[in-house]
């Protein structure tokens, strides 16, 4: 019996294979877009880290001897103190038939070896013999592109994307067979773990703090977005499969009836509906991942993947099917078709066996929907507000997740009540009827065009929040790195002559000096700054008081960075109190992405007087042939390489790295869109026979079937571009949400809101786009339909 | 477990990733030209205190019970191993040796444990026999003259100190046949020799709290190519200190064809007798770390012809060194036909 009945409510989709395939479809485009957004997250991830590793490579606290040469002994004389330092030797060698700048670090302690090793784990698991690895086998690490054009043997190279091109990292031990002089070291990196309190430095070495440069609580911030982008996507799927399923349920109710008075128990009947969900979700499910590591695939512009074909190595972050990936993502389809077939089972389960067909009941039920949808909508928005009071990130999404879906659930109803005062305002004639068939098609198409809403306003408040967050980044990096060039003046009493050589030389150069507030509760740095235009042009402020500069220049008061405006709640017109020198006025808060730490600036006169250890750390010059004064600085005053740093490079190949993301979310947005059209089309085409008695009458009428055809389009365009109107605030108030509730809920500070309008009418122009394409079928019908069809319509009524 | 770890993890034990090699790759076989114990060879000394570079692993292996003026119990490890992948040592940075140390404080309900790694040949770590010295960074085992017999003792980490004196009240002792300790029926061997008569003065740091100890400590010397059979995939060694000065080192080397014990009585007057093959018996009684369900945390041990069963419970069940390679280390309690105190190493569980 159980058999048979399945094949019974089987046989239905060979009457609807259009069903069948929308199903089948929703559920595979939406596990596709939300396991390719899994995937394109992943392989972010190791953008970023790449991104950051670069900006970091140099970034971290070193030691030096101030005056004379490091050397092996004075790294061990430091290890045995307690220090915990790594040596790193730098030069140019080479190698490979080209000359490189070599890192030689000592992998058994430098803080890069996870970095570098996280690249490759062939070459470090490479280990078969049966000794313990000899290290003076370890392999040159090294940009693929530095490899390139290096000819050494694979067998000696690791790839590891996240370097510099033009560096190779090796250990000490290979180093030495390069018959380099590695008698005198560059400097100790000290690591992070070093607890700088118990031992004191002593007084022939130097310690250089790093810069504090660190992206990586912004993007840990996009990938939080990323997810719930994945996550809306997935839910625009849902409300396609939803309708769809219920649609095959109503379509099957004469057959349920029969399969039910034929003996089928109640619970055989919806297990095997269930059944029935279950196979297809595990089918589409399938489908979609194979589709999605396709679509990723496709649109990330291969970085990765070329990186996995060439070197055959498995790099962190690259596109690759892993089982856990797939099993939440075949979870995720099948949770969502329960959660999307639910109701429709339940309908199952009440359907009463011997109530005839009520096709007029249809009209009542979606009355009734629209109505619950208005209420539950209502009650989401309601809370909605209240949610914004309670200072978590759940609460954030939950916020996030009632707003869309609230205002989404009242679409039907406005979109109703919109088109019932147009109704009203319009001619009696083919205007009213063009209205009110608008109007009537609501109770049909109310499912998918908030699937469109939705796909719309998340593509507005993803893409803004994208744009928006990149547009930060490029103004953080460029507040950063304005400069040509930055040295970094590990030895204070260089410092006069590297200026005078730039000014001899008519370089502008702007030297900065730091000191660490040692008294803060929170780490605090404070910059001295000399009287340059360039701050009151460069500096994006998120507050000021009015001729910031000029004050700050002449002494009277500090600019702060935002982390430490919004933690100490202190803003333009407050004070703040200096050791040494009292109470300073603020004088503005300036943004300052992914700092952790708390930031001054002001003039040097200020420092100097606030601050008795403050060093000259840092030289930015504005200079047009970079490669030239790099070299003569470098001989000049014996710098490392790493202390003169070229950053617009860095800064470029960073944003590159950013950019591909952002093409891909572009790319996303498109399907996502395109996913709701589809929905759109397989509802116009489940509409299909409902409409022929409502366009039969008006074409007895003496109305010309093209026109009826235009009317459709017009009618699918207007009903879509009535929800795109209705998406663009929802997908600037989802923007919001994102940028300025959940950002700070997980990271403390505000993202700002930047408005793209251009982007906005790219995408209300798609969605029309998608809505034509998905009535264009139904339209062509109607163009070619025979008029004994609609006669029928006439001679069915009898 | 963090790349770094297993990278050292690798470089350390490359060949101990199949449980086949036995634990901590020490099953391997001896080839490469290293050195192998021979039965017969009498050890030197000062030169023996130092190391040896000729064979693949060696180690320095202090443990001791102490009290606080509170009377509560606590127990330090200070370790170091080297591991060598060539039988030579340059003075260089392509030495060939490399050195792993490993430190810890273990209270009843504290454990505190804290790893280091150097390459030899720079001088960042090593042993040195006259003033005795061995070294890794500012750890530190280090003698006023060239013998073993008055040593200060410094380690840290993360919320751990101590800084120890510890002074011989007894002769070395010299394990199986004069030093050379059998530790297979297959005949594998290693040199072993042991101080177990220290007394030990010094403060010990834990979160920041210091406190003044004393007490009792056993250092461990041991060096060879290739102390395990090939099946051997882990032990259980102990070493015992009863109240009536008489004192037991046993180990129990878990195999495929069995376990092998082995071990020494040391009399209270300090002459040893090697025990026989099987004459040390060690069955687990309880496991009750919350580490791992397969450690046992609580042993029966008997040794009938000394007349001793007794029951070896763990201060601390969770004494667990989480380290490139992880076993259990901690102090134990006695308690049985003799009473006493003493520490006990478990590798080869928890995987």
């Amino acid at each position: 019996m159980m058999y048979w009945g399945l094949l019974a409510l089987l046989s239905h989709w060979r009457h609807a294979p259009v069903q069948l395939v929308a199903i089948v479809f929703g559920l595979a485009l939406s596990t596709a877009l939300w396991s390719a957004v899994q995937a394109i997250n992943a392989t972010a991830r190791s953008s970023y880290a790449t991104a950051e590793s670069q900006l970091t490579l140099f970034g971290t606290d070193r030691i030096t001897v101030a005056d004379g040469d490091l050397s092996l002994a004075d790294y061990v004389a430091l290890r045995r103190q307690g220090w915990l330092v790594s040596p790193v030797w730098e030069g140019t060698v080479t190698l490979g038939g080209r000359a490189v700048t070599l890192m030689a670090i000592d992998v058994l302690s430098h803080p890069m070896v996870d970095t570098l090793l996280n690249s490759n784990d062939a070459s470090a698991s490479d280990t078969s013999s049966s000794a313990a690895p000899k290290l003076d086998q370890l392999p040159f690490f090294a940009h693929p592109q530095t490899l390139d054009e290096m000819e050494i043997p694979a067998t000696r190279t690791t790839v590891v994307p996240n370097l510099p091109i033009g560096i190779v990292v090796t250990d000490f031990a290979v180093a030495l067979d390069l018959s380099v002089d590695l008698k005198n070291l560059s400097y100790l990196v000290v690591l992070q773990e070093n607890a700088k309190e118990i031992v004191a430095l002593p007084p022939k070495f130097r310690w250089a703090q790093a810069a504090q440069i660190s992206p990586g609580q912004l993007t840990d911030s996009f990938h939080l977005n990323l997810t719930a982008f994945g996550l809306l996507a997935f839910v625009v799927g849902l409300f396609i499969v939803q309708s769809t399923i219920k649609l095959a349920v109503e379509q099957r109710r004469g057959l349920m009836r029969t399969l039910r008075s034929l003996g089928l128990t109640l619970t055989a009947l919806v297990s095997l509906c269930a059944a029935e969900l279950l196979l297809l979700a595990l089918f589409a499910g399938s489908l979609g991942l194979g589709l999605g590591f396709f679509v990723a695939g496709a649109l990330l512009p291969g970085v990765n993947a070329t990186l996995s074909g060439l070197y055959g190595a498995k790099v962190s972050g690259a596109l690759s099917m892993e089982l856990s990936w797939a099993l939440l993502g075949l979870a995720m389809t099948v949770l969502g078709t329960a959660i999307a077939g639910g109701s429709s089972l339940f309908q199952v389960y009440r359907l009463p066996i011997l109530q005839g067909p009520a096709t007029s009941a249809r009209g009542a039920t979606s009355a009734r929907m629209r109505k619950r949808g208005l209420i539950v909508g209502g009650l989401l928005l309601i809370v909605t507000p209240l949610l914004l009071l309670v200072p978590h990130l759940i609460a954030g999404f939950a916020l996030m997740g009632s707003l869309m879906l609230g205002s989404v659930l009242l679409l039907p109803a406005v979109a109703s009540w919109i088109i019932g005062f147009a109704e009203g305002a319009a001619r009696p004639g083919l205007q009213q009827w063009l209205w009110s068939d608008m109007r009537v098609q609501l109770h049909t198409l109310g499912v998918p065009l908030m699937a469109l809403a939705l796909a719309i306003a998340t593509n507005i408040g993803v893409e803004t929040m994208t744009s928006s967050f990149r547009l930060t980044f490029i103004d953080w990096i460029n507040q950063r790195f304005a400069a040509d060039l930055y040295i970094r003046v590990d030895d204070p009493s260089q410092a006069p002559a590297i200026l005078d050589y730039l000014s001899s030389q008519g370089h502008t150069a702007r030297p900065l000096r730091t000191a660490d507030l040692p008294s803060a509760a929170h780490p605090t740095r404070v910059w001295g700054v000399v009287d340059d235009p360039y701050y009151q042009t460069h500096w994006p402020m998120v507050a000021q008081a009015h001729e910031t500069w000029p004050n700050l220049h002449a002494g009277d008061g500090v600019v702060i960075n935002e982390q430490m405006a919004r933690a100490r709640d202190l803003w333009p017109g407050d004070t703040l109190s200096l050791q040494n020198i009292g109470a300073v006025p603020i004088l503005g808060a300036y943004s300052d992405y992914g700092n952790p730490n708390h930031q001054i600036i002001m003039s040097n006169g200020l420092l100097e007087r606030s601050s008795v250890d403050a060093q000259l750390t840092n030289i930015a010059v504005a200079v047009s042939d970079k490669v030239s004064l790099r070299n003569a600085l470098r001989d000049q005053f014996n710098l490392d390489d790493s202390a003169i740093l070229d950053q617009p490079q860095l800064r470029d190949q960073s944003l590159k790295i950013f950019d591909q993301t952002f093409v891909v979310t572009a790319a996303l947005n498109v399907l996502t869109l395109a996913i709701a059209g589809f929905a759109l089309l397989t509802s116009f085409a489940a509409l299909w026979n409902q409409r022929l008695p409502q366009i039969a009458p008006i074409w007895a009428m003496g109305l010309p079937l093209h026109q009826i055809a235009r009317l459709e389009v017009a009618r699918s365009l207007g009903l879509a571009f009535l929800t795109a109107l209705f998406a663009i605030p929802l997908g600037l108030a989802l923007a919001w949400v994102l940028l300025s509730v959940t950002n700070v809920l997980a990271f403390g500070w505000k993202l700002p809101l930047y408005l793209f309008p251009v982007s906005w009418l790219r995408t209300v122009l798609l969605a029309l786009l998608a809505a034509l394409l998905a009535c264009a079928p139904s339209a062509f019908r109607l163009l070619r339909i025979a008029p004994s069809e609609l006669l029928k319509v006439f001679a069915n009524e009898r | 477990m963090n790349v770094k770890q297993i990278f050292t993890a690798l470089i350390l034990l490359a060949p101990a990733i199949t449980q086949a090699q036995g634990y901590a790759g020490l099953g391997q076989s001896a080839a490469d030209g290293f050195q192998v114990p021979e039965r017969g060879t009498s050890l030197s000394f000062p030169r023996d205190h130092s190391a040896h570079p000729d064979f693949r692993i060696e180690w320095w292996y202090l443990t001791a019970n102490l009290k606080d003026n509170d009377g509560q119990d606590l127990g330090i490890q200070w370790t170091l191993f080297r591991s060598a992948s060539e039988p030579q040592e340059t003075h260089d940075w392509q030495s060939p040796q490399l050195w792993l140390a490993h430190a810890a404080v273990t209270t009843a309900d504290t454990h505190r444990f804290a790893e280091k790694l150097s390459r030899g040949g720079i001088g960042q770590a090593g042993v040195i026999a006259t003033p005795f010295e061995a070294w890794i960074d500012d750890w530190r085992m280090a003698g006023t003259n060239a013998s073993l017999d008055h040593l200060s003792l410094t380690a840290s980490g993360d919320g751990f100190a101590y800084d120890l004196q510890l002074r011989a009240d007894g002769q070395l002792v010299f394990h199986g046949d004069l030093g050379y300790s059998v530790k297979s029926e297959a005949g594998q061997a290693s040199y072993y020799y042991s101080q177990p008569h220290y007394k030990i003065t010094g403060q010990v740091t834990l979160d920041e709290q210091v406190f003044d100890v004393n007490g009792s400590g056993w250092l461990d010397r041991e060096w060879s190519s290739q102390p395990l059979a090939d099946d051997q995939s882990g032990w259980d060694w102990f070493s015992l200190n009863f109240d009536d000065n008489s004192k037991l080192m046993g180990f129990v080397l878990r195999g495929a064809s069995g376990p092998f014990t082995s071990g020494s009585w040391i009399n209270p007057e300090g002459s040893v007798s090697p025990l026989p093959p099987g004459a040390f018996q060690a069955a687990p009684v309880a496991f009750d770390s919350s580490i791992s369900g397969d450690i046992p945390t609580s042993w029966k041990v008997t040794l009938p012809e000394r007349s001793v069963d007794i029951t070896v419970t763990a201060l601390n069940p969770d004494a667990w060194m989480e380290t490139s390679f992880s076993y259990w280390e901690g102090p134990v309690k006695v308690t049985g036909s003799h009473n006493g105190r003493g520490y006990l190493e478990m590798t080869g569980y928890g995987e």
